[in-house]
């Protein structure tokens, strides 16, 4: 039994609709849950202490507050020490503040998919303010901003998942924001012509000058 | 207990013959309004009640619960969902009012493979010798006229090795939280009663009735002496609520 059961079933309740409506929008990761369904992990946190067992099923994934005993797998320790490892790119517990047990390969499975996740915010996101639209202004401006933040989101996608030479190239070509390297070339030889240009004019005034000053 | 024995309707003192009748009126004139004002007078921690309550009860594909008081269907909603096909959900109450309005809500939600509907006294419950897996009674234990008699009750038709869980209005655990408590109960209840429901005496009898329910160590020991087996309990938003669990040895 838990310290703020309240508390605690607010939070998994939070966490299990996050982690469904995410998986949503990321259809190839819901796929992969799928063939854990039927099985359990149970998670028992500290600092801050906090239990959770999640349950995968065939189309959802069901968070409970209360730690299960018979989980497949069983990982204790830090919460941030989970998070490091969620985050990193490791999937070694070796080093970390957690304690594993039951099967570890079911473990691996489920950080393996974790860190390939590829949720489609912009879609997520377009269709959240469609709905909210849709419920005060109307279908055709909610549809109209869903399309335009799911263009921007596309264009966004594209533009992180290229080199940075690809940076350069929509900077340059799409946006036109900065020159390019022949056309930087080209104003500096245009820089260079007008200042030998200029230094010409006034060597010929001083020329000129001195001439005049000796007609006199 | 004997019908002419005294016991309490609230704060008030009525023969036990008479609370069930009275306690049954309550109901038929909240019913209607009941989810709502659930709502409004918990601001929605109630669901969270509930829901730990289903985690704790560890429903699993294929077993048969029982939900006592099962009123509109809270409970018996999630339980139909995780027991499956081949489980079962028996949704009891002794109101026909809740129980309609019950029964109403899970058909539009699309839930009617699994559950049945019963209108049963909690004290003489209509079935067999060790039916069930799992019993839950939520918010409904107070109002029963004879507590001891229905615990006895849930303890006959539970199957060995299965758990009753008891998720009850109970004692806060800081007095300033009782107080404020207090307050809100026997203040805001009936005036929100009124003007939600138009009915405010309904809620004062709720109000009243949660101070009159035993406090978690007395009904620990009910349990016990019943002969509840492992008994304990969880205290919720500082012990403004309890879970009762207990296994059938």
């Amino acid at each position: 039994m838990t310290a703020h059961p309240t508390l605690q079933t607010a939070i998994c309740l939070s966490i299990e609709k996050a982690l469904n409506a995410a998986l949503r929008y990321d259809p190839a990761t819901a796929l992969k849950l799928k063939k854990q369904a039927g099985r359990c992990i149970s998670l028992s946190l500290t600092d801050p202490t906090f239990d959770i067992t999640l349950y995968f099923t065939d189309s959802a994934i069901e968070a409970s507050p209360i730690a299960n005993t018979d989980a497949d797998c069983h990982l204790s320790g830090k919460a941030g020490g989970l998070i490091k490892l969620l985050n990193g790119p490791k999937k070694s517990l070796a080093g970390s503040d957690l304690r594993l047990s039951g099967h570890t390969g079911f473990l691996m499975e489920l950080l393996d998919i974790a860190k390939t996740v590829d949720v489609d915010w912009e879609g997520f996101i377009a269709d959240m303010i469609a709905k909210l639209s849709n419920q005060t202004v109307g279908d055709q401006v909610g549809h109209g901003l869903a399309t335009l933040i799911r263009k921007r989101g596309h264009q966004a996608k594209r533009l992180a998942s290229r080199s940075p030479a690809f940076l350069h190239d929509f900077f340059v070509e799409e946006l036109r924001i900065t020159p390019s390297k022949i056309e930087l070339e080209h104003f500096y030889q245009q820089v260079d012509k007008t200042h030998q240009a200029t230094e010409r004019l006034q060597a010929r005034l001083g020329y000129l000058k001195q001439q005049h000053t000796k007609q006199q | 207990m004997d019908k002419e024995t005294i016991t309490h309707f609230g704060f008030e003192n009525v023969k036990a013959g008479d609370k069930a009748e009275r306690v049954a009126n309550v109901f038929h004139s909240v019913a209607a309004k009941y989810d709502i004002m659930n709502d409004l007078m918990s601001g929605g921690v109630h669901r969270l009640w509930k829901r730990y309550t289903i985690e704790a009860a560890a429903p699993r594909s294929g077993q048969h619960i029982l939900d006592i008081a099962g009123g509109t269907g809270d409970l018996t909603k999630q339980f139909s969902q995780r027991v499956g096909d081949d489980g079962h959900v028996v949704l009891a109450d002794i109101n026909s009012s809740m129980l309609n309005v019950g029964r109403d809500k899970l058909l539009n939600t699309g839930l009617a493979h699994n559950i049945t509907y019963t209108q049963a006294d909690a004290q003489h419950l209509p079935f067999d010798d060790n039916s069930f897996d799992c019993i839950t009674i939520a918010f409904g234990l107070r109002n029963v006229t004879d507590k001891d008699l229905a615990i006895a009750s849930m303890l006959r038709v539970l199957k060995p090795g299965g758990r009753l869980l008891i998720l009850e209005f109970s004692k806060p655990k800081s007095a300033l939280l009782a107080n404020i408590y207090d307050q809100y109960s026997f203040k805001l209840l009936p005036t929100m009663g009124k003007v939600v429901a138009n009915d405010a005496e309904s809620y004062r009898y709720l109000a009243e009735s949660i101070r009159k329910h035993p406090d978690q160590e007395t009904l620990k020991g009910m349990m016990e002496t019943a002969g509840f087996q492992q008994c304990s309990y969880t205290n919720m938003t500082g012990g403004v609520v309890a879970l009762h669990k207990g296994f059938k040895a």
